[in-house]
């Protein structure tokens, strides 16, 4: 059966994509691999709104893009702000106990975000030399508002620098780089960007730059921005074989992007959001975030839905949605609305879900439900 | 003419057309059971390729990614290490060694040879804390191969160093045995004997270098084997999978394990010989010795008066062909021809025949044909 693959990433991708993908390996000092480099470099900054920083491009999935976000610009010992709103915030914990960075989190229950009053205080209390934002929290689903974050750290603790995990955001949600005053921001190829997992993208501010070249000792040899910078500059010159026909696929995709328009992508994203919200809505299931993102929603169960049958009769009937993680194993479900996916296909899922529920004896008002996708 | 391209560098190679239908499947999710099932193959297939049987970890990254890791977890700060320099890969190791800290000695051997074993063995004699030894199998920028099998006996004889291979661009080409030949840690990738798109790196450690590694206080999270490990022993990846990518690893493996593992070392070597018996009846000088060459890629040093580059350049311009520049030192001065992965002879005739035309182009004082002719009477002889 044709599967409709619904999780938070890798999401659908599109068969001008998958073409692209398939196209012949050209050797990596090809000119026109040289200038399919270049050209994507600049869509990925304009992806971020990027337009003063450095891009990059990298064989590696997104939590490479994370890694490369601390250990180019933290020596040992230095202070950490984490903001999390879910696993993949505290994830930068886990990272920083690994260099030897003195991590302070800032965790706000599940679903709620961190108040910004609180980031203000905590900023202006101590010294940290970085923060982190998890942009969108793929596991509770929750946007933060970097902007506005950006903008408080950037006023009480102006030495601070600003990295963003774009992952489950960048091409989905409005990323602007230079406007908010980030220095570090990293996402993967396969969610709202919709090309095949493999690559991370990442843009430093001059200022970060600064601080790697401060930096003594060298965390990463394979993530280190100054290895890769001469290739992004001047890509005929060799560091490491990049991951060239996946370098194809996102230029195509990027390229699809931005002949949509990426204001109308991101129209597109909380358009879909809307619609699958309306709709779930009426069946009985709640969002787990109270600031929800456009890119994914992460659905709490009605009581007496047991998760491992809704997603296994889901998954039977073609539909792929992803179980929850952390403390919400099992007592929410996540579905992905982001990428290449249509209004159409996601139609068609509510309508499965529909069915699966029915057929677990639960009453709903089907009409309404449509409805309220359509509405 | 029609723009019908030979793709003759060491790596990344041509991919097969069933590697590539393979990656146009439709996304599936990296953590479902069908990925399940294909990582397991793809791990078991890697597995018998080079007679590991303890574990193979694959990464999303670029050969240089996995060869950090092996660094990164198999040895330690401050830990002294020998890394065998025969080449620009080899001093690679060196460098990634140095950047985290490592007391690093480093062995280095003109290009063009490969390493005696008396040449590490009487370093490790007088360096009896070294934990690892560092080796490049087939070293593509001086284009040679050491002979690891005996090297890695005669290391043993002195030291109990952990002994690493960099196998990116010998997995697939030729034998690696690691568990009979006594291989701690084998690195490779993707994109050259395996016939798969670049963008996936793999690692391969016995059990002694597993426990070592799950000891290590490493720094690493992307790259940290405990990870991997962790994750291996439950069938799934540490991490999101280059899905696309992987779809054609499989195949590319799988393709490899029908024609026979055997059948494929063999081949490579046919095309070695091949390629410099041609080149020879072009009074044309090598980068590598006989003993030494390298069955996958061959260096040639570009005739006196003549840019090795402009060499690759009117290649690629007028005969479509794309050979390599020389890395390194030998850039300008030498090109190498890559018959590595998903070639035949076919491909190699053609590249002959460019080569000599390219040659004659550029001024070059030769007999057009005489290469070829060599090549066809050897074709017929090998049955190729």
């Amino acid at each position: 059966m044709k599967q409709l693959l619904l999780i938070p990433g890798p999401t659908l991708v599109s068969d001008e994509v998958l073409e692209a993908l398939s196209q012949e390996t050209m050797a990596h000092t090809d000119e026109r691999f040289v200038k399919i480099t270049s050209e994507t470099l600049v869509k990925v900054k304009a992806l971020f709104g990027a337009d003063k920083g450095h891009p990059f491009v990298i064989a590696g999935s997104g939590t490479l893009g994370m890694e490369m976000s601390l250990t180019n610009i933290l020596n040992d010992k230095e202070n950490l702000l984490v903001i999390s709103h879910g696993y993949f915030g505290d994830r930068f914990i886990e990272i920083g106990n690994a260099l030897n960075v003195n991590v302070d989190v800032l965790k706000a229950p599940t679903g709620e975000t961190v108040p910004i009053e609180i980031i203000e205080r905590t900023v202006k209390d101590r010294h940290f030399d970085a923060i982190t934002i998890t942009h969108v929290d793929t596991s509770t689903g929750t946007l933060s508002d970097v902007e506005a974050i950006a903008k408080v750290v950037h006023n009480v603790s102006p030495s601070t620098l600003i990295i963003v995990d774009g992952v489950c955001a960048a091409g989905g949600v409005k990323e602007l780089f230079d406007d908010w005053g980030i220095d570090v921001i990293f996402t993967g190829s396969q969610k709202a960007i919709a090309v095949p997992p493999g690559l991370t993208m990442l843009a430093f501010s001059e200022r970060a730059i600064a601080k790697r070249k401060s930096m003594k000792i060298t965390r990463t040899y394979y993530g280190d921005i100054l290895r890769w910078i001469p290739v992004m500059e001047d890509p005929h010159r060799y560091f490491a074989t990049p991951a060239v026909n996946m370098v194809y696929a996102l230029n195509r995709s990027l390229n699809d992007i931005f002949s949509f328009g990426l204001e109308n992508y991101f129209e597109k994203h909380i358009t879909l959001a809307r619609r699958v919200r309306n709709a779930m809505s009426i069946t009985g299931f709640e969002l787990v975030s109270k600031n929800p993102a456009p890119t994914l929603s992460v659905f709490k169960y009605p009581q007496g839905i047991s998760d491992t049958d809704f997603r296994s009769k889901l998954y039977e009937k073609g539909i792929v949605v992803a179980g929850a993680l952390a403390e919400l194993q099992g007592k929410a479900f996540r579905i992905g609305h982001m990428g290449s996916i249509t209004e159409d296909e996601l139609m068609v899922a509510v309508k499965k879900i529909v069915e699966v529920l029915e057929g677990m004896g639960v009453k709903i008002e089907k009409g309404e439900v449509f409805k309220g996708f359509l509405s | 003419m029609i723009n019908k391209e030979f793709l003759m560098i060491p790596g990344p190679t041509p991919l097969p057309p069933r590697v590539v239908a393979a990656m146009t499947q439709p996304m599936i999710n990296h953590r479902g059971p069908r990925f399940k099932e294909i990582f397991k193959e793809a791990i078991d297939i890697t597995k018998e390729l080079i007679n590991c049987s303890q574990d193979v970890f694959l990464v999303p990254s670029s050969g240089t990614g996995a060869m950090e890791l092996a660094v990164e977890n198999f040895t330690q700060r401050g830990e002294k290490v020998l890394v065998v320099d025969t080449g620009f890969f080899g001093e690679r190791f060196y460098r990634i060694n140095v950047a985290k800290g490592r007391n690093a000695i480093r062995v280095q051997i003109p290009w063009g040879r490969a390493v005696l074993p008396e040449e590490i063995t009487e370093i490790l004699a007088k360096n009896n804390d070294v934990t690892a030894v560092f080796l490049t199998h087939n070293e593509t920028s001086s284009t040679i191969i050491n002979n690891i099998k005996e090297i890695s006996a005669r290391i043993k004889e002195v030291s109990d160093g952990l002994i690493v291979v960099d196998a990116v661009s010998s997995i697939g080409i030729t034998r690696i045995d690691m568990d009979n030949w006594g291989i701690d840690v084998v690195v490779a990738a993707s994109q050259k004997g395996l016939m798969s798109p670049p963008g996936i790196g793999i690692v391969a450690a016995s059990k002694r270098a597993v426990e070592y590694a799950l000891s290590n206080e490493s720094e690493a999270f992307y790259f940290s084997v405990k990870d991997l490990k962790k994750n291996a022993d439950i069938g799934q990846p540490f991490t999101t999978f280059p899905v696309s990518d992987f779809f054609g690893l499989r195949e590319g493996l799988g393709m490899l394990r029908e024609e026979g593992f055997d059948n494929a070392y063999k081949r490579h070597v046919i095309y070695k010989n091949l390629v410099r018996a041609s080149l020879k009846e072009l009074n044309l000088k090598f980068v590598a010795n006989d003993n030494d060459a390298s069955p996958c890629v061959t260096g040639v040093y570009a005739p006196d008066g003549i840019d090795a580059d402009q060499i690759v350049e009117h290649m690629r311009e007028r005969y479509n062909v794309e050979i390599a520049s020389g890395q390194g030192q030998l850039k300008g001065k030498a090109f190498r021809i890559g018959h590595m992965g998903f070639i035949n002879s076919n491909d190699l005739l053609v590249t002959i025949g460019a080569l000599e035309c390219t040659l004659r182009d550029l001024g070059y004082d030769l007999e057009l044909g005489k290469g070829m002719n060599e090549f066809l009477e050897l074709r017929r002889k090998y049955e190729v």
